[in-house]
């Protein structure tokens, strides 16, 4: 099933592309040989074509894994967190986000999970901003 | 030549830059052992670490990390039966038997020596076929290299056997991607839909440490869940190779060593196919050899080829600036970003850049050995790091790595979207790195294309009248014949 979605969305996406570059506005540009159009159009072609023969191909999707809600609280923690990162600074919402990366596990004690979210990030904190001189977003916090 | 090689070990010898040498050939080990953590995955989260550094020092310890993690993958391949990285799945064949009969310590120093044997061989062919190389690439021109992007595209399509169909798609994706941002020649914005962060469209480091990190992370949660904690209970029989045993594996290593280096210099090829490509040949050539039952050409068969691929990788990288491989792709990148451009002129232009490269390569295969033996004792607890731990610390690996290149959050989100592209790709068994290879191959094929047509004025007379594009396009041709006809 996955496989047929896949497939129906690179076709969509591909003739957005090549539609996309069909209303390239190639006026003051002028002849240049190839233009900026004519490559993302091949391209897109061939990808309509080929999602094609996927979508009519056997289907080999994995077995629904049952443990996949935990993947998508992964996901969820982790767009919260890029968002959250400008606006809170880097240190705090890194330490935020490794928490509840690590508390999705049962497995480690809540001392584990406290030490470590605040030692590592705080690590990779100092070593970025005072040793590779990466200045890491500020918020309200740093 | 022989001037800039030492030259170049002076280099790599100079304590600091020795330091990260070895620095990054005990991280890439690490990494490489661990589960779940592949050769690719280890450069690229690491690669932000370089950045900070001189364009030597960073290239040095890159080189180590290689080196390192792919020699690691074959670590938990003997003690576990689960291959540390894909390469050295074939591993598992012959040394977790052989671990079974109660020999770790033999299982794993025949690896090591067969890896340091098998870096060591392919860096002779690096040092010695690369400037030949580079000297015949000085007379490229465009359509040469259009050619030549074209050829290293279709041996993405025909290495990827297992599924020939989902490679190409992930192939084309790449050069879809790759079109995004300015066009490299009429400076024409496309598919930027006006967001500023587009204009010079996905940086491949993000994407990569996308694919190759995150994507696996969330992989690696749902089976962590039900996954109990690992313990090897091993005892260990400290015996190692012995000098016999070395001198009847010596013709296989030497053999899969070359066979490694020749397959790591094709572009799109790395050392999962190596490793196979490898073993194969040992069992055709190795008739009375039981296989399977420990035996040691089995170990060591696979484990030279796939060191080999890591001196032959970089042979079209620095030569040509066409990559052999997925982790070749991520230097690739990290040579970018300090400003240098692999190909034929990084040999005049910048010799001590590529010198130390080399003599860093033949400094870490050598220290791999040293490092490698001298660790056996401790690799069953480097297996046992709890997963858990690894989960978070890789996420936050990734994220301050593709913030860090250009202070930018734009690309921790394209390493967040890449990395759920590429976790859906997994769930459809689709390869991702034919992606990366193609979004370095596309802009060269793009733009050499149009440059050349642009060079003839418009006529496509290029394509049979010069002879080094002739033989390119009648190879890309073979390889894709050669993968149709496999595929029946």
């Amino acid at each position: 099933m996955l496989e047929k979605i896949f497939s129906v969305i690179l076709c969509i996406i591909s003739a957005i592309i090549i539609y996309s570059a069909n209303n390239f506005d190639m006026s003051y540009i002028g002849d240049s040989g190839l233009g900026p159009d004519f490559f993302p159009k091949i391209v897109g072609f061939i990808l309509i074509i080929l999602s094609i023969f996927l979508f009519f191909s056997k289907d080999k999707t994995i077995q629904e894994n049952k443990n996949i809600k935990y993947t998508l609280a992964t996901i969820f923690i982790f767009a919260i967190y890029i968002f959250i990162i400008g606006k809170l600074g880097y240190l705090i919402s890194t330490v935020l986000f490794s928490f509840s990366i690590m508390s999705l596990f049962k497995k480690n004690s809540i001392l584990l999970k406290i030490i470590y979210s605040i030692l590592f990030p705080l690590g990779l904190y100092l070593l970025f901003t005072y040793i590779f001189k990466v200045s890491l977003p500020t918020g309200i916090f740093i | 030549m022989v001037q800039h090689l030492l030259d170049g070990l002076l280099t790599a010898l100079q304590l600091g830059n020795f330091i990260y040498l070895i620095l990054g050939v005990t991280g890439g080990i690490i990494i490489g052992a661990l589960p779940g953590l592949t050769a690719t995955m280890g450069v690229a989260i690491l690669l932000p670490f370089t950045f900070g550094m001189d364009a030597v020092t960073g290239l040095i310890m890159l080189v180590g990390i290689y080196v390192g993690a792919i020699y690691g993958g074959s670590i938990s391949a003997i003690l576990l039966n689960t291959p540390g990285t894909p390469a050295s799945a074939a591993t598992c064949f012959d040394g977790y038997p052989l671990v079974k009969q109660g020999h770790p310590a033999k299982a794993l120093s025949v690896s090591t020596i067969a890896s340091a044997c098998g870096g060591l061989i392919s860096c002779i062919a690096l040092v010695t076929i690369s400037p030949f190389l580079a000297k015949f690439a000085l007379r490229f021109s465009a359509p040469e290299y259009f050619a030549l992007a074209l050829f290293g595209l279709t041996i993405i399509a025909s290495i990827s056997a297992e599924n020939f169909l989902k490679g190409i798609i992930a192939g084309v994706i790449g050069l879809l991607i790759s079109t995004f941002g300015m066009d490299y020649i009429t400076s024409y914005p496309r598919f930027t839909f006006d967001v500023v962060d587009l204009l010079n469209g996905f940086s491949v480091i993000p994407v990569l440490i996308g694919l190759f990190a995150v994507s696996e992370v969330f992989n690696q949660i749902e089976l962590l869940i039900d996954e109990k904690e690992i313990k090897t209970n091993i005892t260990m029989d400290k015996s190692y190779m012995n000098l016999k045993e070395l001198k009847h594996c010596l013709p296989t290593i030497i053999k899969s060593g070359v066979i490694g280096t020749f397959i790591g210099s094709i572009p799109g090829a790395g050392a999962d196919i190596a490793a196979f490509v490898c073993y194969n040949e040992a069992k055709r050539s190795n008739k009375d050899e039981k296989f399977g039952k420990g035996s040691l050409i089995g170990i060591s068969a696979p484990e030279a080829g796939n060191n080999g691929v890591t001196g032959g990788a970089l042979v079209p990288l620095l030569t040509l600036g066409v990559p052999g491989d997925a982790v070749a792709a991520v230097l690739l990148g990290a040579l970018i970003i300090q400003g240098l451009t692999p190909g034929p002129l990084l040999f005049e232009q910048n010799p001590e850049i590529v010198y130390g490269l080399f003599s860093s390569m033949i400094l870490g295969n050598i220290l791999l050995l040293i490092i490698g033996l001298a660790g056996i004792k401790f690799y069953s607890r480097i297996v046992e790091i709890p997963k858990t731990l690894m989960i978070p610390s890789i996420l936050m690996l990734s994220t301050i790595g593709s913030y860090s290149m250009n202070n930018s959050l734009f690309d921790v989100g394209v390493t967040f979207a890449f990395g759920i592209i590429g976790y859906i790709m997994g769930k459809i068994k689709m390869p991702s790195s034919p992606i990366v290879l193609s979004v370095i191959l596309g802009p060269m094929l793009e733009t050499n294309l149009r440059k050349a047509v642009l060079m003839y004025e418009g006529s496509y007379s290029f394509l049979w009248t010069r002879p080094i594009t002739i033989v390119f396009l009648i190879l890309s041709l073979l390889s894709v014949y050669s993968a149709l006809r496999k595929k029946k």
